[in-house]
Protein backbone atom coordinates (compact mmCIF):
# COMPACT_ATOMS: atom_id res chain seq x y z
CA UNK A 1 0.00 0.00 0.00
CA UNK A 2 2.92 2.36 0.66
CA UNK A 3 3.94 2.04 -2.98
CA UNK A 4 0.34 2.57 -4.03
CA UNK A 5 -0.03 5.76 -2.03
CA UNK A 6 3.37 7.02 -3.13
CA UNK A 7 2.54 6.44 -6.81
CA UNK A 8 -0.94 7.92 -6.42
CA UNK A 9 0.13 11.09 -4.63
CA UNK A 10 3.38 11.75 -6.48
CA UNK A 11 1.64 11.27 -9.83
CA UNK A 12 -1.19 13.61 -8.89
CA UNK A 13 1.09 16.25 -7.37
CA UNK A 14 3.39 16.15 -10.41
CA UNK A 15 0.48 17.50 -12.46
CA UNK A 16 1.00 20.73 -10.53
CA UNK A 17 4.73 20.57 -9.79
CA UNK A 18 7.32 18.15 -11.15
CA UNK A 19 10.13 19.46 -8.93
CA UNK A 20 10.38 17.39 -5.76
CA UNK A 21 11.30 19.07 -2.48
CA UNK A 22 14.45 18.38 -0.45
CA UNK A 23 12.39 16.51 2.16
CA UNK A 24 10.68 14.29 -0.42
CA UNK A 25 12.29 11.26 1.26
CA UNK A 26 10.04 11.94 4.25
CA UNK A 27 6.95 12.05 2.04
CA UNK A 28 7.97 8.82 0.39
CA UNK A 29 8.73 6.85 3.54
CA UNK A 30 6.15 8.29 5.97
CA UNK A 31 3.76 10.98 4.87
CA UNK A 32 2.09 9.54 1.75
CA UNK A 33 1.07 6.30 3.44
CA UNK A 34 0.19 7.94 6.76
CA UNK A 35 -1.93 10.66 5.19
CA UNK A 36 -3.26 8.17 2.64
CA UNK A 37 -4.53 5.73 5.27
CA UNK A 38 -5.92 8.48 7.51
CA UNK A 39 -7.81 10.06 4.62
CA UNK A 40 -9.18 6.69 3.57
CA UNK A 41 -10.30 6.03 7.16
CA UNK A 42 -11.91 9.45 7.60
CA UNK A 43 -13.82 9.10 4.29
CA UNK A 44 -15.04 5.63 5.29
CA UNK A 45 -16.13 6.83 8.75
CA UNK A 46 -18.07 9.74 7.26
CA UNK A 47 -19.79 7.42 4.74
CA UNK A 48 -20.69 4.98 7.51
CA UNK A 49 -22.00 7.83 9.67
CA UNK A 50 -24.05 9.34 6.83
CA UNK A 51 -25.71 6.13 5.59
CA UNK A 52 -25.90 3.94 8.68
CA UNK A 53 -25.98 6.34 11.65
CA UNK A 54 -28.01 9.32 10.48
CA UNK A 55 -30.01 7.48 7.83
CA UNK A 56 -30.53 3.98 9.29
CA UNK A 57 -30.12 3.86 13.06
CA UNK A 58 -31.53 7.34 13.51
CA UNK A 59 -34.25 8.90 11.45
CA UNK A 60 -32.94 12.42 11.07
CA UNK A 61 -34.35 13.24 7.67
CA UNK A 62 -30.86 14.19 6.39
CA UNK A 63 -31.00 12.02 3.30
CA UNK A 64 -31.10 14.71 0.66
CA UNK A 65 -28.31 15.31 -1.87
CA UNK A 66 -27.55 18.63 -0.18
CA UNK A 67 -26.75 16.77 3.06
CA UNK A 68 -24.61 14.31 1.17
CA UNK A 69 -22.72 17.11 -0.60
CA UNK A 70 -22.12 18.85 2.73
CA UNK A 71 -20.69 15.62 4.18
CA UNK A 72 -18.50 15.22 1.09
CA UNK A 73 -17.27 18.77 1.62
CA UNK A 74 -16.48 17.88 5.21
CA UNK A 75 -14.46 14.85 4.04
CA UNK A 76 -12.59 16.99 1.52
CA UNK A 77 -11.88 19.65 4.15
CA UNK A 78 -10.62 17.05 6.61
CA UNK A 79 -8.40 15.65 3.81
CA UNK A 80 -6.74 19.03 3.41
CA UNK A 81 -6.38 19.46 7.15
CA UNK A 82 -4.89 15.97 7.60
CA UNK A 83 -2.32 16.50 4.85
CA UNK A 84 -1.23 19.73 6.49
CA UNK A 85 -1.16 18.80 10.18
CA UNK A 86 0.26 15.28 9.81
CA UNK A 87 3.01 16.50 7.45
CA UNK A 88 3.99 19.41 9.67
CA UNK A 89 3.93 17.28 12.83
CA UNK A 90 6.28 14.78 11.18
CA UNK A 91 8.78 17.48 10.26
CA UNK A 92 7.87 18.43 6.71
CA UNK A 93 8.89 21.96 5.81
CA UNK A 94 6.41 24.48 4.49
CA UNK A 95 6.78 24.42 0.70
CA UNK A 96 4.73 24.72 -2.45
CA UNK A 97 4.91 20.93 -2.67
CA UNK A 98 3.10 20.63 0.66
CA UNK A 99 0.49 23.07 -0.66
CA UNK A 100 -0.16 20.92 -3.71
CA UNK A 101 -0.25 17.85 -1.49
CA UNK A 102 -3.08 19.47 0.46
CA UNK A 103 -4.96 20.26 -2.77
CA UNK A 104 -4.47 16.73 -4.06
CA UNK A 105 -5.59 15.21 -0.78
CA UNK A 106 -8.77 17.31 -0.92
CA UNK A 107 -9.57 15.61 -4.22
CA UNK A 108 -8.51 12.18 -2.98
CA UNK A 109 -10.70 12.47 0.13
CA UNK A 110 -13.69 13.46 -2.02
CA UNK A 111 -12.93 10.55 -4.34
CA UNK A 112 -12.82 8.02 -1.48
CA UNK A 113 -16.07 9.47 -0.12
CA UNK A 114 -17.77 9.05 -3.51
CA UNK A 115 -16.42 5.53 -3.94
CA UNK A 116 -17.54 4.34 -0.49
CA UNK A 117 -20.93 6.00 -0.99
CA UNK A 118 -21.52 4.06 -4.19
CA UNK A 119 -20.36 0.81 -2.56
CA UNK A 120 -22.28 1.12 0.71
CA UNK A 121 -25.43 3.18 0.08
CA UNK A 122 -27.72 0.31 -0.89
CA UNK A 123 -27.83 -1.09 2.66
CA UNK A 124 -28.98 2.23 4.08
CA UNK A 125 -32.61 2.42 5.23
CA UNK A 126 -33.49 5.99 4.25
CA UNK A 127 -30.70 7.10 1.90
CA UNK A 128 -30.17 4.22 -0.51
CA UNK A 129 -30.77 6.51 -3.51
CA UNK A 130 -28.62 9.40 -2.27
CA UNK A 131 -26.95 11.00 -4.19
CA UNK A 132 -28.26 9.02 -7.17
CA UNK A 133 -30.02 5.77 -8.05
CA UNK A 134 -27.76 2.81 -8.85
CA UNK A 135 -25.42 1.70 -10.26
CA UNK A 136 -25.16 -1.07 -7.62
CA UNK B 1 71.50 22.57 19.60
CA UNK B 2 72.92 24.17 22.75
CA UNK B 3 73.03 27.52 20.95
CA UNK B 4 69.22 27.58 20.71
CA UNK B 5 68.91 27.48 24.48
CA UNK B 6 71.05 30.23 26.00
CA UNK B 7 70.75 30.73 29.72
CA UNK B 8 68.67 33.90 29.51
CA UNK B 9 67.70 36.33 32.22
CA UNK B 10 65.33 39.18 32.79
CA UNK B 11 67.04 41.35 30.20
CA UNK B 12 67.46 38.71 27.48
CA UNK B 13 64.35 37.61 25.61
CA UNK B 14 63.95 33.88 25.07
CA UNK B 15 64.90 32.57 21.61
CA UNK B 16 62.22 31.49 19.19
CA UNK B 17 63.23 27.90 19.94
CA UNK B 18 62.77 28.41 23.67
CA UNK B 19 59.34 30.02 23.20
CA UNK B 20 57.97 27.49 20.74
CA UNK B 21 59.45 24.33 22.22
CA UNK B 22 58.82 25.44 25.79
CA UNK B 23 55.14 25.80 24.92
CA UNK B 24 55.10 22.49 23.02
CA UNK B 25 56.58 20.39 25.82
CA UNK B 26 54.33 22.08 28.36
CA UNK B 27 51.24 21.37 26.28
CA UNK B 28 52.44 17.80 25.81
CA UNK B 29 52.88 17.46 29.56
CA UNK B 30 49.45 18.82 30.54
CA UNK B 31 47.18 18.09 27.55
CA UNK B 32 44.23 15.80 28.16
CA UNK B 33 44.54 14.50 24.60
CA UNK B 34 47.66 12.55 25.61
CA UNK B 35 47.33 9.40 27.69
CA UNK B 36 51.01 8.94 28.51
CA UNK B 37 54.21 10.80 27.73
CA UNK B 38 57.91 10.08 28.09
CA UNK B 39 60.82 12.40 27.38
CA UNK B 40 64.23 11.50 26.02
CA UNK B 41 67.49 13.23 25.24
CA UNK B 42 69.38 11.95 22.21
CA UNK B 43 73.02 12.66 22.93
CA UNK B 44 75.27 10.15 21.34
CA UNK B 45 73.82 6.77 22.06
CA UNK B 46 70.31 5.40 22.41
CA UNK B 47 67.71 7.94 23.56
CA UNK B 48 68.05 8.52 27.30
CA UNK B 49 64.84 8.84 29.31
CA UNK B 50 64.65 12.00 31.40
CA UNK B 51 61.94 13.47 33.63
CA UNK B 52 59.94 16.41 32.29
CA UNK B 53 61.63 18.85 34.65
CA UNK B 54 65.04 17.99 33.25
CA UNK B 55 63.86 18.49 29.68
CA UNK B 56 62.40 21.81 30.66
CA UNK B 57 65.70 22.78 32.25
CA UNK B 58 67.45 21.98 28.99
CA UNK B 59 65.05 24.18 27.03
CA UNK B 60 65.52 27.10 29.37
CA UNK B 61 69.27 26.81 29.16
CA UNK B 62 70.41 24.79 32.18
CA UNK B 63 72.86 22.74 30.10
CA UNK B 64 76.46 22.58 31.01
CA UNK B 65 78.04 20.89 28.05
CA UNK B 66 77.04 20.62 24.46
CA UNK B 67 75.93 17.15 23.45
CA UNK B 68 78.27 15.39 21.09
CA UNK B 69 75.43 14.95 18.66
CA UNK B 70 74.34 11.79 16.94
CA UNK B 71 74.34 11.38 13.20
CA UNK B 72 70.81 11.97 11.97
CA UNK B 73 70.09 8.44 10.65
CA UNK B 74 71.33 6.82 13.87
CA UNK B 75 69.17 9.19 15.90
CA UNK B 76 66.03 8.48 13.87
CA UNK B 77 66.72 4.76 13.91
CA UNK B 78 67.17 4.80 17.68
CA UNK B 79 63.87 6.64 18.12
CA UNK B 80 61.86 4.37 15.85
CA UNK B 81 63.41 1.26 17.39
CA UNK B 82 62.04 2.05 20.81
CA UNK B 83 59.32 -0.32 21.95
CA UNK B 84 55.88 0.65 20.62
CA UNK B 85 57.36 3.48 18.56
CA UNK B 86 55.15 2.44 15.66
CA UNK B 87 51.94 2.60 17.71
CA UNK B 88 52.62 5.94 19.33
CA UNK B 89 53.55 9.43 18.31
CA UNK B 90 57.25 10.30 18.47
CA UNK B 91 58.13 13.98 18.49
CA UNK B 92 61.69 14.72 17.38
CA UNK B 93 63.14 18.17 18.00
CA UNK B 94 66.48 18.78 16.28
CA UNK B 95 68.40 21.05 13.93
CA UNK B 96 68.49 18.11 11.49
CA UNK B 97 71.95 19.04 10.34
CA UNK B 98 73.31 15.90 8.74
CA UNK B 99 76.97 15.92 7.78
CA UNK B 100 78.01 12.28 7.47
CA UNK B 101 81.39 11.45 8.94
CA UNK B 102 82.19 9.29 5.90
CA UNK B 103 82.45 11.39 2.76
CA UNK B 104 81.00 8.62 0.59
CA UNK B 105 77.71 8.81 2.48
CA UNK B 106 76.94 12.19 0.95
CA UNK B 107 75.91 10.52 -2.30
CA UNK B 108 73.22 8.47 -0.57
CA UNK B 109 71.47 10.94 1.72
CA UNK B 110 67.84 10.16 0.75
CA UNK B 111 68.45 6.41 0.90
CA UNK B 112 70.23 6.60 4.27
CA UNK B 113 67.33 8.56 5.71
CA UNK B 114 64.78 6.21 4.21
CA UNK B 115 66.58 3.20 5.68
CA UNK B 116 66.81 4.81 9.09
CA UNK B 117 63.06 5.31 9.15
CA UNK B 118 62.24 1.89 7.71
CA UNK B 119 59.18 1.44 9.99
CA UNK B 120 57.67 4.45 8.21
CA UNK B 121 57.75 2.49 4.94
CA UNK B 122 56.77 -0.81 6.49
CA UNK B 123 53.91 0.40 8.67
CA UNK B 124 53.02 3.47 6.55
CA UNK B 125 53.47 5.82 9.47
CA UNK B 126 52.95 9.52 8.91
CA UNK B 127 55.66 12.16 9.26
CA UNK B 128 54.83 15.79 9.94
CA UNK B 129 57.69 18.28 9.62
CA UNK B 130 57.61 21.78 11.09
CA UNK B 131 60.42 24.25 10.49
CA UNK B 132 61.32 27.55 12.12
CA UNK B 133 64.38 29.75 12.44
CA UNK B 134 65.64 30.77 15.83
CA UNK B 135 68.39 32.98 17.16
CA UNK B 136 71.49 30.95 17.99
CA UNK B 137 74.21 31.78 20.54
CA UNK B 138 77.36 29.72 20.61
CA UNK B 139 79.18 27.11 18.64
CA UNK B 140 77.58 26.12 15.36
CA UNK B 141 78.72 22.93 13.60
CA UNK B 142 77.90 23.04 9.88
CA UNK B 143 77.56 19.89 7.82
CA UNK B 144 80.07 21.16 5.29
CA UNK B 145 83.36 21.48 7.22
CA UNK B 146 85.37 23.73 4.90
CA UNK B 147 86.61 26.35 5.29
CA UNK B 148 85.54 26.43 8.96
CA UNK B 149 84.69 23.30 10.94
CA UNK B 150 82.75 25.38 13.43
CA UNK B 151 81.64 28.94 13.92
CA UNK B 152 80.56 31.02 16.84
CA UNK B 153 77.21 32.73 16.35
CA UNK B 154 75.76 35.58 18.33
CA UNK B 155 72.07 35.64 17.61
CA UNK B 156 72.11 34.81 13.90
CA UNK B 157 69.04 32.87 12.88
CA UNK B 158 69.33 29.23 11.88
CA UNK B 159 66.61 26.61 11.42
CA UNK B 160 65.45 23.85 13.68
CA UNK B 161 62.70 21.34 13.05
CA UNK B 162 60.05 19.37 14.84
CA UNK B 163 59.17 16.01 13.34
CA UNK B 164 56.08 14.16 14.46
CA UNK B 165 56.17 10.49 13.49
CA UNK B 166 53.51 7.87 14.16
CA UNK B 167 50.27 6.28 13.00
CA UNK B 168 48.59 8.73 10.57
CA UNK B 169 45.45 9.47 12.58
CA UNK B 170 47.48 10.01 15.79
CA UNK B 171 49.91 12.36 14.05
CA UNK B 172 46.90 14.31 12.74
CA UNK B 173 45.44 14.51 16.23
CA UNK B 174 48.69 15.51 17.91
CA UNK B 175 49.18 18.22 15.32
CA UNK B 176 45.65 19.56 15.62
CA UNK B 177 45.18 19.30 19.38
CA UNK B 178 48.63 19.59 20.96
CA UNK B 179 50.95 21.45 18.56
CA UNK B 180 48.44 24.25 18.22
CA UNK B 181 50.95 27.07 17.81
CA UNK B 182 52.94 25.35 15.08
CA UNK B 183 55.19 27.49 12.86
CA UNK B 184 54.10 28.33 9.32
CA UNK B 185 56.55 26.00 7.57
CA UNK B 186 54.85 22.63 7.56
CA UNK B 187 55.16 19.49 5.48
CA UNK B 188 53.15 16.31 5.88
CA UNK B 189 53.83 12.86 4.53
CA UNK B 190 51.39 9.97 4.69
CA UNK B 191 48.96 11.89 6.86
CA UNK B 192 45.47 10.41 7.04
CA UNK B 193 42.59 11.37 9.23
CA UNK B 194 39.82 9.07 10.31
CA UNK B 195 36.84 9.40 7.95
CA UNK B 196 35.32 12.78 8.76
CA UNK B 197 31.67 13.19 9.65
CA UNK B 198 30.03 14.23 6.39
CA UNK B 199 26.42 14.80 5.36
CA UNK B 200 24.46 16.50 2.56
CA UNK B 201 22.46 19.39 4.01
CA UNK B 202 18.95 19.48 2.60
CA UNK B 203 16.39 20.35 5.25
CA UNK B 204 16.01 22.35 8.47
CA UNK B 205 18.07 25.19 6.99
CA UNK B 206 17.13 28.82 7.28
CA UNK B 207 19.93 30.32 5.19
CA UNK B 208 18.67 30.36 1.58
CA UNK B 209 22.26 30.11 0.31
CA UNK B 210 22.62 26.70 1.96
CA UNK B 211 19.36 25.25 0.66
CA UNK B 212 19.45 22.96 -2.36
CA UNK B 213 18.64 24.54 -5.70
CA UNK B 214 18.11 23.45 -9.30
CA UNK B 215 16.67 20.03 -10.06
CA UNK B 216 15.06 17.57 -7.69
CA UNK B 217 17.21 16.28 -4.83
CA UNK B 218 16.17 14.51 -1.66
CA UNK B 219 17.66 12.17 0.93
CA UNK B 220 16.76 8.51 0.87
CA UNK B 221 18.38 5.38 2.34
CA UNK B 222 21.58 7.13 3.52
CA UNK B 223 22.12 8.58 0.08
CA UNK B 224 20.65 11.11 -2.28
CA UNK B 225 18.06 10.68 -4.97
CA UNK B 226 18.35 13.36 -7.58
CA UNK B 227 17.42 14.33 -11.09
CA UNK B 228 19.88 16.62 -12.86
CA UNK B 229 18.46 16.07 -16.35
CA UNK B 230 16.67 19.43 -16.64
CA UNK B 231 18.62 21.60 -14.24
CA UNK B 232 21.93 20.84 -12.52
CA UNK B 233 21.41 20.03 -8.85
CA UNK B 234 23.27 22.20 -6.31
CA UNK B 235 23.38 21.25 -2.66
CA UNK B 236 25.52 22.00 0.38
CA UNK B 237 27.39 19.42 2.41
CA UNK B 238 28.58 19.72 5.99
CA UNK B 239 31.87 18.13 6.98
CA UNK B 240 33.91 18.03 10.17
CA UNK B 241 37.56 18.68 9.35
CA UNK B 242 38.69 19.39 12.92
CA UNK B 243 41.37 16.69 12.64
CA UNK B 244 43.21 18.37 9.79
CA UNK B 245 46.30 20.50 10.46
CA UNK B 246 45.33 24.16 10.83
CA UNK B 247 46.88 25.11 7.47
CA UNK B 248 44.75 22.51 5.73
CA UNK B 249 41.55 23.70 7.34
CA UNK B 250 41.81 27.01 5.50
CA UNK B 251 39.02 27.36 2.90
CA UNK B 252 41.45 28.52 0.21
CA UNK B 253 43.59 25.40 0.65
CA UNK B 254 40.57 23.09 0.62
CA UNK B 255 39.03 24.78 -2.42
CA UNK B 256 42.29 24.31 -4.28
CA UNK B 257 42.89 20.68 -3.33
CA UNK B 258 39.57 18.92 -2.71
CA UNK B 259 38.59 16.50 -5.43
CA UNK B 260 35.06 15.48 -6.40
CA UNK B 261 34.58 12.36 -8.47
CA UNK B 262 31.40 10.88 -9.92
CA UNK B 263 31.83 7.93 -12.28
CA UNK B 264 28.95 7.77 -14.79
CA UNK B 265 28.16 11.38 -14.16
CA UNK B 266 29.47 14.85 -13.70
CA UNK B 267 29.96 16.61 -10.39
CA UNK B 268 32.04 19.52 -9.18
CA UNK B 269 32.80 21.66 -6.19
CA UNK B 270 31.35 25.11 -6.78
CA UNK B 271 33.99 27.88 -6.77
CA UNK B 272 34.24 29.97 -3.60
CA UNK B 273 31.83 27.68 -1.80
CA UNK B 274 34.17 26.20 0.82
CA UNK B 275 33.95 28.09 4.06
CA UNK B 276 34.12 27.73 7.82
CA UNK B 277 30.85 27.66 9.72
CA UNK B 278 30.45 30.45 12.23
CA UNK B 279 29.14 29.99 15.76
CA UNK B 280 26.09 32.10 14.87
CA UNK B 281 25.15 29.81 12.01
CA UNK B 282 25.58 26.76 14.18
CA UNK B 283 23.42 28.06 17.00
CA UNK B 284 20.81 29.40 14.55
CA UNK B 285 20.67 26.18 12.55
CA UNK B 286 21.34 23.26 14.93
CA UNK B 287 21.54 20.89 11.96
CA UNK B 288 24.97 22.46 11.24
CA UNK B 289 26.37 21.93 14.73
CA UNK B 290 28.39 18.74 14.05
CA UNK B 291 30.39 20.28 11.22
CA UNK B 292 33.30 22.70 10.90
CA UNK B 293 32.96 23.45 7.18
CA UNK B 294 30.35 23.69 4.47
CA UNK B 295 30.90 23.44 0.75
CA UNK B 296 28.53 23.33 -2.19
CA UNK B 297 28.48 20.58 -4.81
CA UNK B 298 26.89 20.58 -8.24
CA UNK B 299 25.77 17.40 -9.95
CA UNK B 300 25.10 18.22 -13.59
CA UNK B 301 24.89 14.74 -15.08
CA UNK B 302 23.99 11.29 -13.81
CA UNK B 303 24.00 8.68 -16.56
CA UNK B 304 23.50 5.52 -14.50
CA UNK B 305 20.56 4.56 -12.25
CA UNK B 306 22.95 4.60 -9.28
CA UNK B 307 26.43 6.02 -8.74
CA UNK B 308 28.79 6.90 -5.92
CA UNK B 309 30.05 10.40 -5.47
CA UNK B 310 33.38 10.65 -3.67
CA UNK B 311 34.94 13.69 -2.09
CA UNK B 312 38.64 13.37 -1.32
CA UNK B 313 41.52 15.48 -0.09
CA UNK B 314 44.57 14.20 -2.01
CA UNK B 315 47.78 14.58 -0.06
CA UNK B 316 49.80 17.58 -1.26
CA UNK B 317 53.35 16.87 -2.41
CA UNK B 318 56.40 18.32 -0.64
CA UNK B 319 55.70 22.05 -0.22
CA UNK B 320 57.79 24.74 -1.86
CA UNK B 321 59.38 26.14 1.28
CA UNK B 322 61.49 22.98 1.58
CA UNK B 323 63.53 23.91 -1.50
CA UNK B 324 63.92 27.48 -0.25
CA UNK B 325 65.19 26.25 3.11
CA UNK B 326 67.70 23.80 1.60
CA UNK B 327 71.32 24.47 0.76
CA UNK B 328 74.27 22.51 -0.56
CA UNK B 329 76.72 24.46 1.56
CA UNK B 330 75.87 25.55 5.08
CA UNK B 331 79.39 26.58 6.04
CA UNK B 332 78.21 30.16 6.27
CA UNK B 333 75.24 29.98 8.63
CA UNK B 334 71.96 31.08 7.06
CA UNK B 335 68.29 30.23 7.56
CA UNK B 336 68.84 27.12 5.44
CA UNK B 337 69.66 23.53 6.27
CA UNK B 338 72.18 21.38 4.49
CA UNK B 339 70.41 18.82 2.27
CA UNK B 340 66.95 19.36 3.74
CA UNK B 341 65.45 18.59 0.34
CA UNK B 342 67.40 15.32 0.18
CA UNK B 343 66.44 14.36 3.71
CA UNK B 344 62.76 14.94 2.94
CA UNK B 345 63.12 13.12 -0.37
CA UNK B 346 64.09 10.13 1.72
CA UNK B 347 60.90 10.59 3.73
CA UNK B 348 58.81 11.09 0.60
CA UNK B 349 60.17 7.89 -0.96
CA UNK B 350 58.77 5.93 1.97
CA UNK B 351 55.31 6.34 0.44
CA UNK B 352 53.71 5.34 -2.85
CA UNK B 353 53.34 7.84 -5.64
CA UNK B 354 50.94 9.57 -5.73
CA UNK B 355 50.56 9.91 -1.97
CA UNK B 356 47.41 8.28 -0.59
CA UNK B 357 44.47 10.62 0.03
CA UNK B 358 44.23 12.29 3.43
CA UNK B 359 40.59 11.27 3.59
CA UNK B 360 37.81 10.16 1.27
CA UNK B 361 34.09 10.33 1.95
CA UNK B 362 31.43 8.74 -0.24
CA UNK B 363 27.83 9.49 -0.99
CA UNK B 364 25.57 7.04 -2.85
CA UNK B 365 23.42 8.70 -5.53
CA UNK B 366 20.29 7.40 -7.20
CA UNK B 367 18.64 8.77 -10.30
CA UNK B 368 15.10 9.98 -9.66
CA UNK B 369 13.15 8.64 -12.59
Amino acid sequence: MQTFFTSLYSALISIFQSQRPADFGLYKTDLFSLVGWSTLGVALLLVLAFYYLFNSALRTGMFRTTHWVLTLALAAGLGTLLANTLSKSHGAEGSSYLGYFMVVNLLVAALWFLLFSVLLKRWSTYARTTPFVGPL
Amino acid sequence: MKGFVPRGGASKPATEFQQRIGALITETQVSGAIADRKYYLCENAAPRAVPFQQLRDVVQGEVNQAALGTELPQMLEGILNMPQATQQVSVVISDFIYGPARKSDFSQLPNLIRTSIAPVSQKQLAVAVFGETSRFYGTYHPAVKTPATKRTLDGEKVPYYVWVIGPPALVARYTAEVFKNAPAQQAFFGLKTSTPVFVPLLTKLTDPKLKPSGGTVYAENNGLTLNPSDDPVDFSVGINLGELPAAWQKPAFLAQHMQVRLPNGQAALLPNSVRLLTDDEQSGQPVLAPYTHVMRLRVSKLAAPTATLSLALPAPETPEWVAAWSTTNDNTPAPRTFGLDQILTGVRQSYPSPLPAVFTVQLPLKNDK
